[in-house]
């Protein structure tokens, strides 16, 4: 299979946040093998996401004043900003594209937020190393970062009064899927083995034994004195986790409605390949159903998508934090903060009347400086993304050098394609290249991918 | 639009063409053209952050409350009394007077099983209207968006604010967020012209189809909002102003079955009594000021008002003169046609607590089934996905 500009360009939208113009034109021609391999090659690299993060203070909360109380929570607001800042901008400038996606798709699997910046920094690190690798490995150690442990609130299920909460989304949201192939009771007796999972005041996963239930308990109809790691194993055996997972990537990066034959076949080399998460996606990014004409742009760009597609596809870096942090208040999906923990809505749930005339109106912001209208606000005093006050405009660099030489040297209807990912006849009448770009992108087509 | 009779629809389409160009339209016409086919309007307020009920509405000679609360009670000659028993914060005056007028109804204790004490978990279960251990994509007034708005409609459900709120999020129809009606229309004007698509990809169709209905909302909001301006004092702030706007637009004659609009700042963990007597005093203030201007134009009868807020908060006061997540809560009816008026049913008791938390009385979604049926006239057990019993205040 020879992959059109759309069919390269689809690829790259999917599997990563979008490329500029000149590498999509590369691959033209070139077969979705080629592509994805290419892509595994450059994903090997997994820089870390760093910030800064002043150490916790060892002391009794007693002890601490109010306002140094104060001013460490301050302090750990700002560098969870910055962590969700630093990710973006990751995503934004690595090669390691479909680590990034991934990584991206993982973080909505697991959803997750936390308060504190070193434990949400440890479950980043978690996703994002494990993002392509063993699917049974990344469950695994998500499952035991303090981060996910405190989230759903591990740290509280003892012996004595068990929590069934971590137990009860492992299968309904990280393996099985909702009501698909475990019981009420195979919850109740699988929190059992997960008491004692835990984490220390330096962040650190612990097994307390003394929490521990170290009974008999009765799970998928055996018996035996489990813990959470042979909990684990149980689910992985089930065919359903693979089947769950591989249908779960088929809606996000493929079509909304799933493709059942497909998911089959992913769901098969994922199990038998005993969870190779490459492996799975070999099988998506290389099928011949993945780059079908029912399947190009129909995606509506989640807000992460959006803002970081738009920056790798056109010369734009948006360059202060506080602009990258209130456009994701704006659209709607704002990192380590997920609606719960099912992590977002997906699809024509990101649009509703105000976030698409937002949508459409961010070019005139983004290369026009036009002024900010709208402020979302906040209402809880300890809401880890209030932004610090109004923004009069969005603080971007657009990098005309570049986009002149590379873009102004095409056909209108090839930037159009680029732009839009769709063959559609109708262009902006006019010479300057960015007028040109801010009537395409502020069209409806715009917001797919 | 929403399912209507037909030839009453017939009639008002005539007369609206008719009226068009006169600044008001008829008391008796006006009355009737709120979008739901009983002419009733709901409006719903949301105090964000977790309002003190024990603090708005006050036991105040309860003595377990007096002893855990220091600090923070108002002091007593100040109170707004309503009983011997129970008081109003002081900064309430407004709703004092829409009490003795017989247009309010206080539901006392309402909450739900296992309540959530995280800002954003428990005011998703109360705008989804699910268990504490369900998760909802869609809310309690999207789903009645979606069973009773039909595509005719100008406007589906108008909140005030940014950002759409769950509650108003259907799985076909969602409400309207907006700042005000001037920056909704400009920002409107800015795209470009809605043309029919043609195409056969599903989502393309659907962006151009919210852009057509975004266009057609945005211009009939204008152009109604012109004929009435209130002349009336509203608290100068953002929620005045937001409030101000929904009544000029019920005023106005838009068809609008469903208003949303939000005051922030409960969170009170610090130096609470200000604070509260602020936005308590802004939130009443506002009520009054809307009731008066709803009366004048003969429309506070089919208007319901609804306050909540996701939790309230712990008995005992902590170190720092505020109050702590708890859950629990009062919730305010209003409207010129409650059954009941007052008190709606006992005080929570205080001396049955739940881990230093009220316990719940009434279920939420037993609020939601009395508005959805009684008020609304719908399908409450289907919006609500199980079924609750009426309460009897509407």
């Amino acid at each position: 299979m020879k992959l059109s500009q759309v069919q390269v360009q689809h690829f790259f939208l999917r599997s990563g946040f979008g490329q500029p113009f000149d590498l999509i034109e590369g691959y033209i021609g070139k077969n979705p093998d080629k592509l994805f391999q290419d892509q595994v090659v450059l994903s090997q690299d997994c820089a870390s996401v760093e910030i800064e993060i002043v150490p916790q203070v060892t002391m009794e909360p007693g002890q601490m004043s109010t306002d140094m109380r104060k001013e460490m929570a301050q302090q750990r607001k700002q560098e969870i900003q910055d962590l969700n800042v630093q990710w973006i901008r990751q995503m934004v400038s690595s090669d390691a594209q479909l680590r990034e996606k991934m990584a991206f798709f993982w973080h909505d699997h697991f959803a997750c937020s936390a308060r504190r910046s070193d434990i949400a920094q440890g479950y980043l690190n978690v996703i994002r190393e494990n993002a392509l690798e063993n699917f049974g490995d990344l469950l695994r150690a998500v499952s035991k970062t303090p981060a996910m442990l405190n989230f759903l609130n591990n740290q509280q299920n003892r012996k004595e009064s068990p929590n069934e909460n971590f137990a009860r989304e492992v299968m309904e949201l990280f393996t099985l899927g909702r009501d698909q192939g475990y019981t009420e009771k195979d919850v109740v007796e699988a929190a059992r083995a997960f008491t004692g999972w835990a984490f220390n005041k330096e962040g650190k996963f612990v097994f307390r034994k003394k929490f521990h239930d170290n009974e008999i308990k009765t799970i998928f109809g055996k018996s035996g004195n489990f813990d959470g790691d042979d909990v684990i194993n149980m689910l992985l055996e089930k065919k359903q986790t693979a089947d769950y997972i591989s249908q779960k990537w088929v809606r996000f990066f493929m079509n909304y409605g799933g493709h059942e034959k497909l998911e089959k076949r992913i769901a098969d080399v994922l199990y038998n390949t005993n969870y190779d998460i490459k492996s799975g996606l070999e099988v998506l990014f290389t099928s011949s159903e993945f780059y079908g004409e029912e399947n190009i742009a129909t995606r509506i760009k989640s807000p992460i998508e959006l803002i970081v597609g738009m920056q790798r596809q056109l010369y734009v870096t948006i360059t202060h934090d506080q602009s990258l942090l209130y456009l994701q208040r704006t659209l709607g999906q704002v990192l380590f903060n997920p609606p719960n923990v099912s992590g977002w809505s997906d699809g024509y749930d990101w649009v509703d009347s105000a976030t698409l005339m937002f949508r459409m109106n961010l070019p005139q912001l983004i290369f026009k400086s036009a002024l900010i209208q709208n402020y979302p606000e906040s209402f809880d005093d300890n809401d880890k993304f209030k932004l610090r006050g109004p923004l009069k405009t969005l603080k971007a660099n657009i990098d005309l050098e570049a986009m002149n030489n590379k873009l102004s040297q095409l056909s209108n209807e090839q930037v159009r394609t680029f732009i839009l990912q769709t063959s559609t006849k109708e262009h902006y009448d006019t010479t300057n290249l960015i007028d040109q770009i801010i009537y395409l992108m502020s069209k409806p087509e715009y917001q797919l991918c | 639009m929403l399912s209507q009779n037909s030839t009453r629809r017939e009639f008002l389409k005539q007369s609206a063409v008719v009226a068009s160009g006169t600044l008001m339209l008829p008391a008796f016409l006006r009355a009737n053209t709120t979008g739901a086919n009983t002419g009733n309007r709901l409006v719903v307020i949301q105090l964000a952050g977790g309002n003190d009920g024990l603090n708005t509405v006050i036991p105040y000679r309860n003595d377990i409350l007096i002893k855990n609360r220091p600090s923070i009670i108002p002091s007593i000659d100040k109170l707004l009394k309503l009983t011997d028993e129970v008081a109003l914060n002081p900064a309430m005056e407004g709703l004092m007077h829409l009490y003795d007028q017989g247009d309010l109804c206080i539901l006392n204790s309402v909450g739900y099983p296992n309540p959530s004490r995280s800002h954003f978990r428990s005011m998703d279960i109360w705008q989804t209207a699910s268990d504490a251990n369900e998760y909802v994509s869609t809310g309690w007034l999207g789903r009645y968006l979606d069973k009773e708005c039909l595509d005719t409609m100008p406007v589906t459900a108008i909140e005030m604010g940014d950002i759409l709120s769950v509650a108003m999020k259907g799985k076909k129809r969602k409400g309207i967020p907006l700042t005000n009606i001037n920056q909704f229309y400009n920002s409107s004007r800015l795209i470009g012209d809605t043309k029919m698509y043609r195409g056969d990809n599903p989502s393309a169709a659907f962006l151009y189809k919210t852009q057509t209905d975004i266009k057609r909302s945005a211009n009939y909001l204008f152009e109604k909002n012109k004929i009435y301006q209130s002349k009336r004092t509203y608290p100068n702030n953002k929620f005045g102003k937001q409030l101000r706007e929904i009544a000029e637009m019920i005023i106005s004659g838009v068809e609008s079955p469903v208003y949303y609009v939000s005051l922030s700042g409960f969170d009170t963990h610090n130096n609470q009594e200000k604070r509260q007597a602020q936005l308590l005093g802004t939130y009443s203030q506002a009520m009054n000021v809307f009731a008066e201007d709803l009366k004048a134009a003969n429309l506070w009868n089919d208007t319901l008002v609804m306050t909540f807020s996701e939790f309230g908060r712990r008995v005992k006061e902590n170190a720092s003169k505020g109050t702590d997540h708890g859950s629990g809560n009062n919730v305010f009816v209003m409207g010129g046609n409650l059954k009941k008026k007052g008190i709606y049913n006992k005080m929570t008791d205080l001396s049955d607590l739940d881990n230093g938390n009220v316990k719940f009385d009434v279920d939420f979604r037993e609020v939601y089934a009395t508005i959805l049926k009684n008020w609304l006239k719908t399908d409450a057990d289907q919006i609500i996905g199980k079924s609750f019993k009426s309460l009897g205040f509407i």
